[in-house]
Order: structure tokens, then C-alpha cells, then sequence
């Protein structure tokens, strides 16, 4: 592979760029693999990128529908945190965090990590106690998390509405340091181009349409582009999980919904941190560009269509400019929705189901992107190892069967 | 600049004349102009930077297709960042800037970027900047981004209204197409709503002209206004459809002189799509720069503003559609050259130099068009107008999940039928020309007899062009994004070929424009080069806005106290005159302390004199759901933990409602008040749920006409009395005595000044309690007997900061604040159900999971600490020695104004067996011991119960 | 910071506020009884005769039921009735004649006024007078040229200011 850098920016400049590779080989299916993985987003081609890296294994497809990164992965507003509650749950996403932070360098391809910082706001007291005992918990687990004042916060985000009309009056809330947003196309690519580096086939326009199993053991799958033997099978294909499993007899708590994010034409910067308001329910940021990115509660009506309403847009919408009345200047440019697979106490379903040899990463629901390199590190860890990683082992399928639920919405009161 | 106006000709009004400012530039236009018209006939030719190389730009379009006129304007109305210059109208006195270009857009400092653009190519951002750290460098490359800016102190009102309506036939799109089906439904009594985007009727009719049944266009139009309008239509201009949704549901934004936009959410039972075609460009050296336009626009410029585009025109083409245009420019006295691509086509106009078989090949100038070549050589020109073909507007077809052909004739992709409900006529159909557009939108319209006849039938020859790679120099797709023909080959030498995937690595159609001019070509130059067809290169999807609108036309006339309005208490006016201060609290307003001075002594005090002789609250927010029918008793013992059929008329009993995972969602106490009618009170913030689990439960469990679950909650003002004295003063207030017998948890209701009365003896505060309720509209006669009883007994009004401070003094716990998402009623102390019930019960199974029966699990438990000040809220407790691991946090903490002392409650790891251990508290860093203790720390055995 | 200062009043019954083109009041407050179950046996029993009314739909000036699902309606009177609630058989009554606030909008921008209010068709269509006006759970009947809406009384402060600002501002 070419190496990036100013260098060879530099150099290939001067020869009108025809020495770049592609980022990643089409490949064509072979008969048999190592690995398969079914679902080429972020978590699918993480999951190939550390089964070659971490495990030595390369021969392993990731087979894609579609075009790689096209569904959540391609979809999200960007944001990374883990700033959450159960300690289970912060270290899974602090795993991921502390993962982007070296991944630019690792996978050499800028995911533009920039950990501006987040801030969960609160505007009763009630909430405020709520945020105390999460930035506690955040920090007896390990993970930088505050409890900011109102002052500060207006400091940091000084377009926040502090007009005596504002509904929702900001007392500050949890800020992590670290948190931020990450270019979300640039962690499929980044991945991409270093599993296949590493041997890895990428597979795209290619459709699973079975699983193989026999004996109680996953044999392969049958595919768009023919049969391919395997007897690991990882299935990290979000809101179409639930489906592909279903007939090895696998039922998952899963339900699909749409959900939209918005992007406004871009502006000079004026929002230096990720915000999300418990008050609308409304997080935004600005991306590098200068557009606001910004998103809220999902449109509730079961679906798999890649599409919202208006009901759900002007809810978020009103609560972007009830947040930030300036931001009553600013046009909608691009409206887009993503399927979220939604787990009845929001935590993410890792672990081994069904036949021998069939794994299972899906159930992020709303909030995936951030986890990317988390989830491919612990399910490669599973595929490759036939068993959880500690971090894992909590988010089993089996923990709805055992009453151990995680369930950080509830607990903290707060929609993650 | 090179555009000049006309001394006649237009639709602007030449006697009033409009002054405004473009970076400083003194201009002046007319009534009637854009800002677009003004500038192009009076302005500097560079409006605008690109936005990675900072290269020169001006005018390409007419509507929402144009990528490089975007300014910040300060009008009447207010600032507004990133106007798109072709779409807002000039007002006297309007101030125009460049955006991101500094100082301005003729002497921007970035321009220097275009000089190292061999090392941008798209993407370069992927392959570099990691070294030191993408926050290195993005301070300077943010700075550098977006277009125009905010005005941190400019709010602009949320005034936009929402309307709703429904239609019988929706017409989007008010061109010859959309004229005729609105015409021939109208003519059928069919209630049609017509809408364009543009500020008159007529589409492209407007600059182009054109005779429909043997008279002016314009009469055809005014007659089928009239006719829509006789036949209960409607007709809206200056209102952009950019929405389609799920079951016939259409978004429009409609814009009004000196009013607040309108937000309209259309049902429309069927659709036309009538929203015709934009002009393409063309590809070719330096096709970026200013001066270089759209043919079609230079013709709608002319006739509508009379304003022209230069005096030396170069016009290149490929399609018999651009002949009229340069005769209308010729004739203007412009020199025009007209050089078709094509080796035959139609005569050449009057007064027109046609060159054939000629291909633009490059522009020429270092800032401006300067001249061109033309193969066969160099054409002085000050302006180059170009017409690449059509490209149908489809936008709303795909987003109503209608797919696309590719249709060769048209050279376009077109609507494939069959896969959309709507109806889809003229231009947006992919049939050009006047006659084919009438006979298809009077058939999509339904019409019966013959369809409007245009005066000629009108050829619409074209050729495909295409970006030529073999030549030499930067051809420009993306023109705000700065991407170029190279960029694709790049993308797709990088594999980036999926056009999804090229359109992210390149960010090619991500501009404010959508992707207007530039999808087409990143489309036909990737299948150029991955050999396959533009259809099977695919498209992009097409989402909602079909064009950006603003922010707050969506967002409406939510915000402030219309934002999530919270529920307000039939007495409020009442507790203001006491002196209340409010705060919300589960979605009502509350008083939360009474007087001036600080919250928590407030709250101490009131607290206090609750304790020694009576406080008065108003509880009327707490729930009251009845439950009626001989199914009643049934239905609560399924729904609910602990069991009601037991309970007997005229008794009330603490219960809780579990979650299906067994968790506790509410708790509250349960009134009887016959064999088949109980009060369910929930919690004030989980009336609403607590009902769903009850309809739920009747409707799909049971037998639902056995019981039947009314939310009455509002209908009652509840005032409840607490402390020794409690009972002396409902006394004096004149509430009857026998009510004021009942034993602790007895109910009951009556008639008292000839209104409905209920009294209840239930506790929140430890004390001697009454709950008096009576039906709202006689609540101030209540209120005020009590208060002129109140005095006497030395009773004090008390908010719900001091109502708090008094359960937690007894261990009562708060759903949502003691307990969290894990919290199981045996966690509480409440096991006893949980033991000893057999029957079925809501959640029941989830209460004998492994989990659920884990000795170590978090119970409620109450702490003592040293010193005055009350342990933080939302600290957690840790071991005092040993790894320093959450046990559990503190849920609740005041200073006990009955115990001078501060009082905690708290979830705790095995917390019922660590009774009298220490622990470490654990908030942002600091440590205090505390004691666990159990959780209710005053007056254990119930005593004060009865005064 | 402070918290949010709530200024605008809940209405009171008799209150009138007068725009351009529409007048709203907040009527008094008369009787009104919620029932389910078997609705033509409670209406028997009750106020014999009294129609059921759908969304939009025009009420008489006597008493009339407002259908709020196939088996609930809001049996409202000129003053309350002298009914015990509770089973009576084969239907539920609770008291609820102050359970709701009586707006009523009057004047030529009604039906305009009642477009930004509700997607719902208000011409008695509806078999069920319930929907959402203004975003508020509401029942929603005619009384000659008056539109009637019934919010829950806790929420008429919310609708009263709604009403303001759709009928007061520059809007015409």
C-alpha cells in the first residue's frame, strides 16, 4: 500500500497523482475463508481489520450488499464519548475512544478525530444530580468526566440561549474532554484500506441470502455471488441482523427504527464542542466543513426504510433553534435517516448465538459509530478465539435471560 | 463587469430605483430585481470565492441550481447568511458581502491556495495532518471552511406558521405542464392546489414565451388560475414544495411580502409532478470561470429583469433549445456567436454568428472570461453562455420512492413508470418542448377532450455531451466545492467508484446547491471511466429539502413557553399572591419554595413548621386514574406488585407498578371506594404511563368491558394538609368531622357545600396527613377557608423542595430518584409480595431471574455523615479501603431540619446487610466517610401517623 | 442561572381576547361526566337523546357526548349532573366537569386558525372528536359559528398563548 503522507501527497503532486493505489481491492468472493463477515459498515470492516491485526487471520471476507459504509456507518452525526454510566458500558466505549485516539496513526488515513469536547446539558436540579452521578461514575471507572457549571458551560458555548425567554435554562452538565466527533466515511475507508491491506477480501455488491449450517455447526453462506465456506460467520449487519440469524433459529429483542440527522449549509465557525440538550433532546455539533450537524429522538414507527417524517424533523428542528436562536439564519441543506437496531435497554447484543461458529455484533441502536473500533476489536476477539473478551462477556445475548440488563437510558435518565 | 440593463423591457420598474452595496460597492437596481438581476446587469462579474482554492467566482444560474452567488445579506428582515443571490428579492438599502473571502471576493488573500492545488486534490485530507494530530490543524482549516457567517445577536422570531391542508390534486410546478393538468382537473370540479416556486405563474413560459391555443401564453395562464380557483383549488406562487413523505404527505415552504414564512403540510390525495428541467453546463478548460453562464439563465435575465449578460457572447451548445436564446441576445445589440457542437442543426438566427461542429474547448482570462477556444480556434468574448442539455427535476419523485430510467432520447435520467403514485408531466418527464408539455399535463391531469395546442410544435434536437478527459487543463464539475474532472478519475483510480462513494471522497454535489449541475457529470464521467452505463452507475438518493429552506420554517412556533408547554395548577394564581417561586417538576409547574431568600432555608423552614404544627401543599398533580367495572379489582392485581382485591372499600394501600423487566416504574397509593372503583394515584411525571400499562392490560388481558380506566386527574384541585396540627385545621377550615375520623389509609368521599368532597388519610411526610380533594372549580372556595384558618393554627404554605425534605426524613422514597433502571421492589424492602404471591402479575417473572436474585444486589439504605453540610447528591460510595469500586451513590440528601442534621438515602450494594458499616463517600475527587444507617431516619415506628 | 419565568395565565371561564378577524373565550364551565362502556345505555340513562358528536362536528345547545373512543365519550351538560360515579352496570361514570377548559373561536379566520391547529378534517368526518390541536390532546366540536375545543384545564394556558401568537402576530 502507498503510504500516506505529506511526503506523498507532496510527491505524487508532481506526477498528477497516478501512483495512489485503490484503498481497497474489489475483490471477488474465493470459495472458502477463514472468517466471513456479513455487513461491511464500520463495525464489519473493524471486525476484519483486527481479526488479520490482532489474530494473524487474513483469510477472511467481509461481504457487503451495497457499497461499503453506506448504512449507519455512512449515516451518523459523527459524535465519539463515553461518557456513560454502568462501568460495563464504560469500558466498551472508553475501549473504542482510546482506540480512535490512535487510529489515524494506526489504519494511516486521517479519520480526523478532533475530541472537542462534549457536554450533556441539564436545566433542573433534578438533572444536575443525575449528571453528578454519572460524571462520578464515569470517573470512578477510570474515564475523564466533570461536572461543569452553568458559567463555564455558557463560557464554552456562548450562542446558547440565555434570553429570559428560553425554555430550558442551561445549569451546566457532564463534559468529557475527550469526547468529540470523528469523520465517519473515513473510519469505513481507513479500516477498509488496512484489513485489505492485510489480506483481507472486501466483497461489495454482494448479497448473503443463507446461512449454511449443518450439524449445528455454521458451514458458510450462500451469497448474490455464489457459496462461500466458512466456519466462522460473524454477522455485524445492524437493523438486518435480526433477519439473517432468524433462520438458524436465533430471536433477537431487536426492533429497527428510522433515524434522521440534519445538515445545515456551512457557516464560520460558531460551535466548538458536541452538545446534547436533555432539556429538547436535540445534540449538535459543526463539522469541519462548517455545516451543523444535528439530530434528536428517533421517528418511532418501526421501519427499514431509509427514510423519516416530518413530525420527528420538526421536533429536532425547533429544538436546534429553541437551543440556539441564531441559528434561526441557517438553511436545512441535507435531511438523511439511518435504521437503528434498537435493544430494549439500549446496550449493544455481542456474543456467539445459534450454531457453533455464528457470531453476533448488532443492537447499537442510536449510537454505534462511536463503538467502532470497540465492537471489531471484541468480536474479531470472539471469532478468533471461540470466546468473550472481558469486555464483552456483559453484553451477551444471554443477559435478557439472566435479568442483567444495561440499561444506561433508564439508569441515567438519559436517551444515549 | 460586463452585463448592462436595457432602457425598457422586464419586469422591473425602472422609476423606482433601489440602492445597495456589494462589499462595499455602491449599486443601484430596480423594483423587481433579484439580487442576481441587479448585479448581473450593474455589479462586479466576482461575487464570490470557490471553496477550497479560493478561485474567482460570478453568476451561473437563475434559481436554485446556482453554486457560487452566496452572499450575507443585511436587509429589512434582518441578517442572513448565505442568501442564495438568484432567490431573494432587493430591498432599498440591502448591504451584500462576499462569503469566505477576505477582505472580499475581488481581493480575497486565499486566492494563493489555487497555486499549490496539485497538492489538494479531493481527499487530501485523508492522507495527511496525522502526524501531529488532526486538532493541530483544524483550528486553521475550520477558520478556513464555511461559507458566510452568524450574527451571534440576531434572533430571528419563530413566526413561521404551520398550516395544514388537504387536496384532491396537488400540482407541483406552475410551468405549461403544470398550467394544463391544473387546467383540464379544474375543468372536472377537481379541487386542485397549484404551486410554484417562483413568484408568477408560467415556468419557463416567463422567458421564453410561447402561444397556447392561438393566444398568448399569459391568457392560458390567468384562465386557469381563474378556473382552479372557481372549482375550489387553490393557486400558490413564491412556494416552494420541498418535501415528500410517507402517505401522500407534502412539505411546502411558502414565503409572503412583509409576513412570516408558512409551513404547509399537505395531504394530497394525488400529485402531478410538473417541476421541470435545469440546463446543464458544459466541461471544459476553466469552465469555472466568472462570465461563463448558463444559456437559459442569460435568456431569463433578459427578458424578466431586461438585464444582459455581456456585450460580446459566445454561446456553446449541443441542442436546437440555445437558438432562441442567442437570437433574443442578438437582438438585444449584443455580438453574439453561437457555436453548436453538432455538425448539422437548425438555421442560424438573425444576426447570429453560427459556428458548427465547434466544440468549447477552453475559457480564457486570469480572473474573468476574457475570450474562449472554440476548435478551429480563439473567439473574443466577454461572456461564454452554455447549454450542456436538461436534466429533469425528479428530486421529488425519488423521494417518494419513485426509481429512474435512463431514457437515450433525452439524454437524461427520467422516471420510471409504474414505481410512484405520482403523475409526472413535461420537462421533469424528460419530453422538452412547449406542445409535448401541454399534452402530458393535460393527460396527468386527467383532462378529458383535447389538450391546449402550442403554436409550433418544436424540435428539440440534442447531442449528449460530455466532459472530454483528453483535454488539456482543469475542468470544473463542482464549482462551489472546487471539484474537478481529475478528482473523479482520482476517486475512481482510488476505487471510490460506487457514486455514493464518490461523492463523499470528493464531496462532489454536497454543495449548497445539491448537487445541481455537478451529479450529472460526476455520473457521466465515472461511468466514462469504469465503462459501464450512467444507469448502472446508479444515482444518489434524493432526500428531502428539495432546495435548502430555512431552519425556522420548519421549526414553526415552537419555542419559549410554546416549546413543551408545561401543565399548570388550577390555584396557581392563588400561590403566586402567597409569595410561591415555581420551578417544573415532572412536567407541571410547582411552587417550589414560598418568600424571598435563599431555596434550601426556605425549604428548611418550611419544612420545619410542618413538622411542629401544619404545612399546606398543593398536591393536585398527583394522579388519579380511575379504575371502574366489576373487572377493577382483577385488573389492578395483574398490573400491580401488591395486591388490591383485598383492600376494602373506604381503605387506601401503597402499591407499586413493576415494568415487564421487573423493575419499579411507579409507586403510589390505591384508593378503594367500592367493590368496582378504585383511584390509582400515580406519581404526577407517570400519569400517562402508568395509564397505558392499565389500558394495555384491560384491553389485551381481560375482558375489556369489565373495566374501564378514566384519567381524571385534572379534574380535581388536591390541597394536602401535614403536621400534629393538620387535623385542627381542616377542622376549622369546616371540613366535615367525620371525614376527618378516618383511621390512617381511610377514604372518603361526601357532599360539602354541595360539591363533591374526598378526603384521605394517606401520609407522604411521616405526619398526620390529609388529602382533601375537591373538583377544581371550587378549589379557591377551598383554598380560601383555609387560609383564614391557616393563621391561627400557625400554618405555613410549603413548596415541594420542603415536601421533599420531609419524606426523605422518612426513608420514602422518589421513583426515578431513589430508584434507577435496576431498582426491583425487593430492592426497596418490599419483598413480601415477591415471596408470598402465586398468582400472575405484571413483571412477576423477571423478579426470579439470577439476576433478581443476587444477594449483592442495590438496596435502599440511609446515611449519616459528620459535619453540617449534606453529602452531594449523585456522589458514590466507595470502600474505605480496598479497590476503590462504586457500591452505589447517594439518591437523596438534605440537611433534617427535625433532626439538625444532615440525612441521605442512597443505593447500595447488599445495602440491608451493611447496616452500621463505613463507607467513603466519593464526589469529583473528594471523599467524606459516612455510616449507613437504615433508610428512614425519624420516627421509625409510624407514631407522628396520627397527630 | 435562573430558571424560566412562566408568564402566561391559565384563562379564566368568562375571559375573552379579541384579534384581527377572530375572537376566542374561555367559556364557563358547565357540567360534564366521563363514561365508557355501553354509551347508548348511559346516554339513556342520563340525558336521554343527546347526539354523539365526531370531530368537528356541530353540538347542539343542550346537553350532547363528545366520542372520544368506540367506547368512551365525555357526556357534557349546561351544569353538572347529581350522578354517582362508578359502575353502573354496563357502563363507568367519573365526575369530569372541571376536567377540561372550554375554548371556542369565533370570526372569519377560523378555519384558518383551525388549519395551523390540526391536520385533522373538522367537519364531523371523524367519528372520534379527539386529535391533537396545537399539539395538545383536545376534543374538538362546532357550536354554531363557534368552533369548541377542550383541552385538559392544565393545559389552557398553553393554548390560550398558542392562539395568541397564531391570531395576534403579523399573520393575516
Amino acid at each position: 500500500m502507498t503510504r500516506y503522507s505529506a511526503f506523498s501527497l507532496l510527491r505524487e503532486g508532481l506526477r498528477s497523482h497516478r501512483g495512489w493505489r485503490p484503498a481497497w481491492r474489489k475483490a471477488r468472493p474465493k470459495p472458502a475463508y477463514d472468517a466471513i463477515i456479513i455487513g461491511g459498515g464500520g463495525h464489519g470492516l473493524a471486525t476484519a481489520y483486527y481479526l488479520a491485526k490482532n489474530h494473524g487471520m487474513s483469510r477472511v471476507a467481509v461481504l457487503e450488499r451495497g457499497w461499503i459504509g453506506g448504512g449507519n456507518t455512512g449515516r451518523n452525526t459523527t459524535a465519539v464519548r463515553s461518557n456513560y454510566f454502568y462501568p460495563e458500558s464504560v469500558a466498551l466505549y472508553d475501549l473504542a475512544l482510546r482506540l480512535y485516539e490512535g487510529l489515524s496513526q494506526e489504519l494511516n488515513y486521517n479519520v480526523m478525530l478532533s475530541q472537542r469536547g462534549m457536554l450533556i446539558a441539564a436545566h433542573t436540579p433534578a438533572q444536575m444530580e443525575i449528571c453528578a452521578r454519572i460524571a462520578n461514575a464515569m470517573r470512578l471507572n477510570g474515564v475523564d468526566g466533570e461536572l461543569m457549571g452553568a458559567e463555564e458551560a455558557l463560557r464554552r458555548i456562548p450562542l446558547l440561549n440565555q434570553t429570559a425567554d428560553a425554555r430550558y435554562k442551561c445549569m451546566g452538565g457532564i463534559w468529557q474532554g475527550r469526547a468529540g466527533v470523528a469523520r465517519h466515511d473515513a473510519v469505513a475507508w481507513g479500516y477498509a484500506r488496512g484489513a485489505s491491506d492485510r489480506g483481507v477480501d472486501i466483497i461489495e455488491n454482494c448479497a448473503v441470502e443463507r446461512l449454511l449450517i449443518e450439524g449445528g455447526r455454521i458451514t458458510g453462506v450462500e451469497t448474490s455471488l455464489g457459496t462461500i465456506r466458512a466456519d466462522r460467520v460473524g454477522v455485524a449487519a445492524a437493523g438486518a441482523t435480526p433477519g439473517i440469524v432468524a433462520e438458524a433459529g436465533v430471536r433477537l429483542p431487536i426492533h429497527t427504527y428510522a433515524l434522521q440527522a440534519f445538515v445545515s449549509e456551512p457557516v464560520k465557525p460558531c460551535l466548538d464542542t458536541v452538545l446534547l440538550y436533555l432539556g429538547t433532546g436535540t445534540y449538535v455539533s459543526q463539522s469541519d466543513k462548517g455545516e451543523m450537524v444535528f439530530g434528536g429522538g428517533l421517528d418511532r414507527v418501526p421501519t427499514h426504510a431509509q427514510k423519516g417524517n416530518l413530525p420527528a424533523q420538526e421536533v429536532v428542528i425547533s429544538g436546534l433553534l429553541e437551543m440556539f436562536p441564531a441559528f434561526g439564519q441557517l438553511k436545512l441543506l441535507r435531511q438523511w435517516a439511518g435504521v437503528v437496531d434498537v435493544v430494549p435497554d439500549s446496550s449493544p447484543v455481542i456474543g456467539p448465538v445459534g450454531p457453533e461458529g455464528l457470531f453476533i455484533n448488532c443492537g447499537w441502536g442510536t449510537g454505534g459509530f462511536k463503538a467502532i473500533p470497540a465492537g471489531g476489536w471484541l468480536l474479531a476477539h470472539l471469532m478468533a478465539k471461540g470466546q468473550h473478551h472481558e469486555i464483552s462477556r456483559p453484553f451477551d445475548l444471554d443477559r435478557f435471560a439472566r435479568g442483567r440488563l444495561i440499561d444506561e437510558a433508564a439508569g441515567a435518565g438519559i436517551s444515549h | 463587469m460586463s452585463g448592462w440593463r436595457l432602457p425598457s423591457g422586464g419586469g422591473i420598474d425602472r422609476d423606482k430605483p433601489l440602492g445597495f452595496t456589494f462589499d462595499g460597492q455602491t449599486l443601484t437596481g430596480f423594483e423587481g430585481d433579484t439580487l442576481a438581476s441587479a448585479l448581473l446587469a450593474s455589479g462586479p462579474r466576482i461575487l464570490g470565492r470557490s471553496f477550497k482554492y479560493h478561485r474567482p467566482r460570478g453568476l451561473w444560474g437563475m434559481g436554485g441550481e446556482e453554486p457560487n452567488a452566496i452572499l450575507d445579506v443585511t436587509g429589512p428582515d434582518g441578517f442572513t447568511p448565505n442568501a442564495r443571490a438568484t432567490q431573494m428579492r432587493l430591498r432599498d438599502g440591502m448591504a451584500l458581502t462576499s462569503v469566505n473571502a477576505a477582505p472580499d471576493a475581488a481581493r480575497d488573500r486565499f486566492g494563493i491556495m489555487d497555486l499549490a492545488h496539485r497538492f489538494l486534490p479531493a481527499g487530501f485530507y485523508y492522507k495527511t495532518f496525522m502526524a501531529l494530530g488532526w486538532m493541530r490543524w483544524e483550528p486553521m482549516i475550520r477558520r478556513m471552511a464555511g461559507l458566510g457567517r452568524v450574527d451571534p445577536g440576531h434572533h430571528p422570531a419563530a413566526d413561521a406558521v404551520p398550516m395544514n391542508a388537504r387536496c384532491d390534486l396537488l400540482v407541483i410546478g406552475a410551468g405549461p405542464a403544470g398550467l394544463a393538468a391544473a387546467k383540464a382537473a379544474a375543468a372536472q370540479g377537481r379541487a386542485v392546489w397549484l404551486i410554484d416556486e417562483a413568484g408568477e405563474v408560467g415556468g419557463s413560459l416567463r422567458w421564453r414565451g410561447g402561444q397556447i391555443d392561438g393566444g398568448d401564453w399569459r391568457e392560458f395562464a390567468s384562465e386557469t388560475v381563474k378556473a382552479v380557483e372557481a372549482a375550489g383549488g387553490r393557486v400558490m406562487t413564491d412556494t416552494t414544495l420541498w418535501g415528500a413523505f410517507d402517505h401522500g404527505l407534502y412539505a411546502a415552504w411558502q414565503r409572503r411580502e412583509g409576513q412570516p414564512d408558512r409551513h404547509w403540510r399537505i395531504r394530497a390525495a394525488t400529485v402531478v409532478l410538473a417541476a421541470g428541467a435545469i440546463e446543464r453546463p458544459l466541461w471544459f478548460a476553466n469552465n469555472d470561470l466568472p462570465g461563463v453562464m448558463s444559456a437559459e439563465a442569460a435568456l431569463h435575465y433578459l427578458r424578466l429583469y431586461g438585464a444582459v449578460a455581456g456585450r460580446r457572447i459566445l454561446l456553446a451548445t449541443g441542442n436546437d433549445a440555445s437558438y432562441p436564446v442567442a437570437a433574443a441576445l442578438a437582438e438585444t445589440g449584443a455580438r453574439v456567436t453561437l457555436a453548436d457542437a453538432r455538425a448539422d442543426g437548425p438555421n442560424a438566427p438573425e444576426a447570429v454568428e453560427l459556428l458548427r461542429g465547434a466544440r468549447l474547448t477552453k475559457a480564457k482570462g486570469a480572473r474573468e472570461v476574457g475570450g474562449a477556444m472554440v476548435e478551429g480556434g480563439h473567439v473574443g468574448a466577454d461572456t461564454v453562455l452554455v447549454s450542456g442539455g436538461y436534466t429533469p427535476s425528479v428530486h421529488l419523485w425519488c423521494q417518494a420512492g419513485g426509481k429512474l430510467d435512463w431514457n437515450a432520447g433525452a439524454d437524461a435520467l427520467v422516471p420510471r413508470p409504474g414505481t410512484c403514485s405520482m403523475a409526472v408531466a413535461g420537462a421533469a418527464n424528460g419530453g422538452f418542448g412547449l406542445q409535448h408539455a401541454l399534452e402530458e399535463g393535460h393527460r396527468a391531469g386527467t383532462g378529458t377532450g383535447r389538450a391546449p395546442r402550442a403554436a409550433t410544435t418544436g424540435d428539440w434536437g440534442l447531442i449528449p455531451m460530455r466532459p472530454d478527459p483528453t483535454l488539456k487543463g482543469r475542468q470544473w464539475l463542482d464549482p462551489q466545492n472546487d471539484v474537478t474532472l481529475k478528482d473523479v478519475k482520482l476517486a475512481a483510480q482510488e476505487g471510490y467508484r460506487s457514486v455514493e462513494h464518490l461523492k463523499r471522497y470528493t464531496t462532489l454535489g454536497m454543495a449548497t446547491d445539491q448537487g445541481r449541475s455537478a451529479n450529472f457529470a460526476g455520473l457521466a464521467a465515472m461511468s466514462a471511466i469504469t465503462g459501464l452505463s450512467i444507469p448502472e452507475t446508479g444515482t444518489t438518493t434524493y432526500r428531502p429539502p428539495f432546495t435548502p429552506l430555512p431552519l425556522k420554517t420548519i421549526a414553526g412556533l415552537r419555542r419559549g413557553e410554546l416549546f413543551n408547554p408545561v401543565k399548570r395548577l388550577a390555584l396557581e394564581p392563588q400561590h403566586r399572591a402567597q409569595g410561591a417561586r415555581f420551578r417544573e417538576y415532572g412536567g407541571w409547574l410547582r411552587p417550589s419554595v414560598y418568600g424571598d431568600g435563599e431555596e434550601s432555608t426556605l425549604a428548611q423552614a418550611e419544612a420545619k413548621t410542618a413538622r411542629e404544627t401544619v404545612g399546606l401543599y398543593d398536591a393536585s398533580p398527583l394522579g388519579k386514574i380511575e379504575v371502574i367495572g366489576p373487572g377493577a379489582a382483577e385488573l389492578l392485581d395483574f398490573c400491580g406488585y401488591i395486591r388490591m382485591s383485598t383492600l376494602k372499600p373506604g381503605r387506601a394501600r401503597y402499591g407499586f407498578m413493576l415494568s415487564e423487566t421487573g423493575i419499579v416504574h411507579d409507586d403510589g397509593v390505591v384508593f378503594r371506594l367500592a367493590e368496582d372503583r378504585f383511584i390509582v394515584s400515580a406519581s404526577s411525571s407517570h400519569v400517562a404511563s402508568v395509564r397505558m400499562i392499565l389500558e394495555e392490560a384491560r384491553q389485551d388481558r381481560f375482558d375489556p368491558r369489565r373495566s374501564y380506566i378514566h384519567d381524571v386527574t385534572a379534574n380535581w384541585v388536591t390541597i394536602t394538609l401535614t403536621g400534629p396540627r393538620a387535623g385542627d385545621l381542616a377542622h376549622a377550615a369546616g371540613l366535615p368531622d367525620r371525614m376527618l375520623a378516618l383511621p390512617h389509609m381511610g377514604v372518603a368521599e361526601g357532599l360539602w357545600n354541595g360539591h363533591p368532597l374526598r378526603v384521605a388519610r394517606v401520609s407522604f411526610t411521616g405526619d398526620l396527613s390529609y388529602e382533601i380533594s375537591v373538583p377544581a372549580r371550587h378549589g379557591a372556595d377551598l383554598h380560601a377557608r383555609l387560609e383564614a384558618a391557616r393563621a391561627a393554627h400557625k400554618g405555613r404554605w410549603i413548596g415541594l423542595e420542603a415536601v421533599m425534605i420531609l419524606r426523605a426524613e422518612k426513608g420514602f422514597i422518589l421513583v426515578g430518584k431513589d430508584t434507577d433502571g435496576l431498582t426491583m421492589p425487593h430492592d426497596l424492602g418490599w419483598g413480601g409480595p415477591r415471596d408470598k404471591r402465586k398468582d400472575e402479575y405484571f413483571g412477576r417473572r423477571s423478579l426470579f431471574t439470577p439476576e433478581a436474585c443476587r444477594e449483592d444486589r442495590r438496596q435502599l439504605v440511609g446515611l449519616v455523615s459528620e459535619g453540617s453540610d449534606p453529602l452531594p447528591v449523585g456522589a458514590h460510595l466507595v470502600a474505605s479501603d480496598g479497590p476503590r469500586r462504586s457500591l452505589g451513590f447517594v439518591t437523596s440528601s438534605h440537611v433534617s431540619p427535625t433532626l439538625n442534621r444532615p440525612i441521605a438515602l442512597a443505593l447500595l450494594e447488599a445495602g440491608g446487610s451493611r447496616m452500621g458499616e463505613a463507607l467513603t463517600a466519593f464526589h469529583l475527587g473528594e471523599t467524606r466517610s459516612v455510616q449507613v444507617t437504615p433508610a428512614c431516619a425519624f420516627d421509625p415506628e409510624g407514631g407522628r401517623l396520627n397527630g | 442561572m435562573d430558571e424560566r419565568r412562566w408568564t402566561n395565565p391559565s384563562p379564566e371561564p368568562g375571559q375573552v381576547a379579541e384579534y384581527p378577524g377572530l375572537s376566542v373565550a374561555c367559556a364557563a364551565p358547565g357540567g360534564a361526566l366521563m363514561i365508557s362502556g355501553d354509551l347508548d345505555a348511559a346516554i339513556s340513562a342520563l340525558v336521554q337523546g343527546a347526539p354523539v358528536l365526531g370531530c368537528g362536528a356541530p353540538a347542539p345547545e343542550g346537553p350532547h357526548a363528545i366520542r372520544i373512543a368506540r367506547d368512551r365519550a365525555l357526556l357534557v351538560t349546561d351544569a353538572p349532573l347529581d350522578v354517582a360515579p362508578g359502575w353502573h352496570g354496563s357502563y363507568a361514570i367519573s365526575l369530569a366537569d372541571d376536567l377540561y377548559t372550554l375554548i371556542s373561536l369565533e370570526g372569519p379566520r377560523v378555519e384558518e386558525i383551525a388549519a395551523a391547529c390540526t391536520a385533522t378534517p373538522l367537519d364531523g368526518s371523524s367519528p372520534s372528536a379527539t386529535t391533537l390541536f396545537g399539539g395538545l390532546g383536545a376534543h374538538v366540536t362546532r357550536s354554531g359559528n363557534r368552533l369548541m375545543i377542550r383541552v385538559q384545564s392544565p393545559d389552557g394556558a398553553a393554548l390560550w398563548s398558542l392562539l395568541a401568537r397564531l391570531a395576534g402576530g403579523r399573520d393575516s
